[in-house]
């Protein structure tokens, strides 16, 4: 049973391996980053870094990476008819006790998530923050008295440096069940990844209407850094280095390359 | 005689036999005459001898005390040692390389599992092997998780009828409560995450839905039914006590929370069928388990259709009663329900001895 159990999960990893990836992306520390190990972490020698990613025109302050859409309108590609072709039976607006107790009972099912690096999404977002930094900086010249309008700016001064330099351009911009499907819309094997993703709607109101949004967990978001890679890895920590993850034909991701970053290498992704 | 069980059995009865004879004789009843007493005691002392030296059984109430101290120990012992080889792993498995953390973990679990044989071959007392089978469970679930992590494969609940099919493997081999208990928990997880996923629910979210363990419940009190257990002792009646468990259990959550229901119904009746299904499936469990004589079965019963009772009282009383008066309520009823068993009980016995007599 042991010799079984083995066989079978390593001819997966292999099948998984085998060929030309799915697709690979080439990733900076702002999109792939060490994750915790629940306070254990001098008690384990190994290093493991987690995928981060957003929704387009996420909360411009306040939204959270790994499970969160919560912007005003929902992200662009969730809609009925897209939760619908997931399995998903979402109520008609009316009755609003009847929908909000339809959604609470909706369940995570299983997807796949398109993801997309350093694209449309991505420039869209800076694009907004600037135009948001922009309006706030002459609000609060207009009236310089006003201290909220001042912090205002600061803080979207703030926020716009932060997406440009900081923030992740990994963004998931669309939901299917179907890889071929989703592949045929998104060729660029090197700038969209398709991944298993868990997706449960999400219900609520926000200034007096009914919105719809979606929670998700990409299914398998860590990866183990091998030892080969874990020098380059440690070494490059001031600028980062740059990690080609590479997704099989299970989808699921591994390490193929990793090259450190020198400090003049640009990725603000100002354009 | 084949099984430990069965020479402690043995043991016990020898034990049993000697009080009462000894009893006898001090109130003056003429027992056995001196030389077949003496005959009975030297075949006694020879079997308690052979049975003490082949299945290290306890021969008094002293060793068995002592064996009680031990089965602890060899539990907590258990645990422990899975623990730390857990983290021993992880403190180490990082300086490897793929290939070497793969055959690690491959090599570690074949050779705790021959370590158990071993162990069992040797052991007459069953808690190294115990120790051993434990860690030997540890180290095969560590090295599919593990597997799992090094290759960011994508988890899914076969995991758990593997592991499950491992700790029954190790269980019944190696006659190991432990393990059983290890493996049903492991059997309970992958049948209920298959009952979440064929509605399409997600895996990994089958808790959600109480009603999800209802399939693993049935199932685990048919396999006493299925399965003969005459050589391994105590092991129906761990079925039967998890299969209670796994059906009360959601009940209970489900008699208390209907939201979680997959029932598209108004939860305040949800929660009230559930009540209804609490009371009558415990008291039915009570009614079997008496009739089967199987005290555990009457036990579980017993506490569940208790708990279901107290959450009503707490849900009719706590705000509008006077605190005393609701203890009050709670302690009466509980004295009735001891007067109840006890009728109950006097009955079972006069029906058994009636059955006995004819």
């Amino acid at each position: 049973m042991i010799a079984a159990t083995n066989a079978v999960a390593l001819i997966g990893v292999a099948y998984n391996r085998s060929g030309e990836p799915e697709s690979a992306l080439v990733l900076s520390k702002r999109e792939i980053a060490r994750v915790g190990n629940w306070g254990f972490r001098r008690e384990d020698s190994g290093l493991e870094l987690g995928l981060r990613w957003r929704v387009p025109g996420g909360d411009a302050l306040g939204y959270v990476y790994g499970s969160d859409a919560s912007e005003e309108d929902g992200p662009s590609w969730i809609d009925r008819d897209r939760l619908a072709s997931l399995g998903f039976a979402i109520p008609e607006s009316g009755d609003g006790g009847k929908q909000r107790r339809s959604m609470e009972r909706q369940q995570s099912r299983d997807a796949l998530v398109v993801l997309e690096l350093d694209g449309p999404a991505y420039r869209n977002d800076v694009a907004r923050a600037r135009r948001r930094a922009e309006e706030a900086r002459e609000r609060a010249a207009a009236m310089p008295d006003d201290r909220a309008l001042t912090q205002r700016a600061e803080a979207t001064k703030k926020h716009l440096v932060r997406m440009e330099s900081e923030e992740t351009r990994l963004y998931i911009i669309d939901a299917g069940p179907d890889l071929a499907t989703l592949r045929a819309k998104y060729p660029d094997r090197m700038r969209h990844a398709i991944v298993h993703a868990e997706i449960r709607p999400l219900f609520y109101e926000r200034k007096g209407k009914q919105r719809l949004s979606v929670s998700v967990r990409l299914t398998t978001a860590n990866i183990i850094v091998p030892l080969e890679y874990r020098d380059t890895l440690e070494r490059s920590r001031g600028p980062g280095a740059d990690v080609k993850i590479a997704f099989g034909k299970r989808l699921e991701p591994w390490i193929v390359a990793v090259q450190p970053r020198s400090d003049s290498t640009s990725d603000t992704g100002k354009d | 005689m084949t099984f430990r069980d069965e020479a402690q059995q043995r043991a016990d009865d020898i034990l049993v036999f000697r009080r009462e004879l000894e009893r006898l004789e001090r109130e003056g009843v003429p027992a056995l005459p001196v030389e077949r007493r003496e005959a009975i005691a030297r075949h006694h002392e020879g079997l308690l001898a052979a049975l003490s030296r082949d299945f290290n059984i306890d021969r008094d109430v002293m060793e068995k005390k002592l064996s009680l101290g031990m089965k602890v120990a060899s539990f907590l012992g258990a645990l422990a040692l899975a623990a730390s080889v857990f983290f021993l792993f992880r403190q180490f498995w990082g300086l490897f390389g793929t290939l070497l953390q793969v055959s690690i973990l491959v090599g570690i679990a074949f050779l705790t599992f021959a370590g158990t044989l071993l162990f069992r071959e040797r052991d007459a007392s069953g808690y190294f092997t115990k120790l051993a089978a434990m860690v030997a469970f540890t180290c095969f679930v560590l090295n599919v998780f593990m597997l799992g992590q090094i290759f960011s494969i994508t988890p899914s609940d076969k995991a758990f009828i593997v592991w499950a099919a491992y700790a029954l493997l190790l269980a019944y081999a190696c006659d190991l409560r432990l393990l059983l208990a290890a493996g049903i928990l492991c059997l309970v997880a992958f049948v209920s995450a298959r009952t979440g996923t064929y509605s399409g629910l997600y895996w990994l979210h089958f808790g959600e839905y109480p009603e999800n363990f209802f399939p693993a419940a049935i199932l685990l009190l048919l396999a006493p039914l299925w399965v003969r257990h005459e050589r391994y002792a105590g092991f129906s009646a761990i079925y039967r006590v998890f299969g209670l468990l796994t059906l009360f259990l959601p009940m209970l959550v489900l008699a208390n929370w209907g939201r979680a229901s997959r029932l598209d119904i108004d939860p305040k009746m949800i929660e009230g069928i559930y009540q209804l299904f609490g009371f009558a499936g415990s008291a039915a469990a009570i009614w079997f388990g008496m009739r089967r004589t199987w005290p555990e079965v009457v036990n579980t019963g017993m506490v569940f259709f208790v708990i279901f009772l107290y959450t009503k009282f707490f849900d009719w009383w706590w705000d509008v009663m006077p605190k005393y008066l609701f203890f009050l309520v709670v302690g009466l009823t509980a004295i009735l329900f001891l007067v109840v068993m006890r009728r109950l009980r006097r009955a079972a016995a006069h029906a058994e001895s009636e059955g006995a007599a004819s």
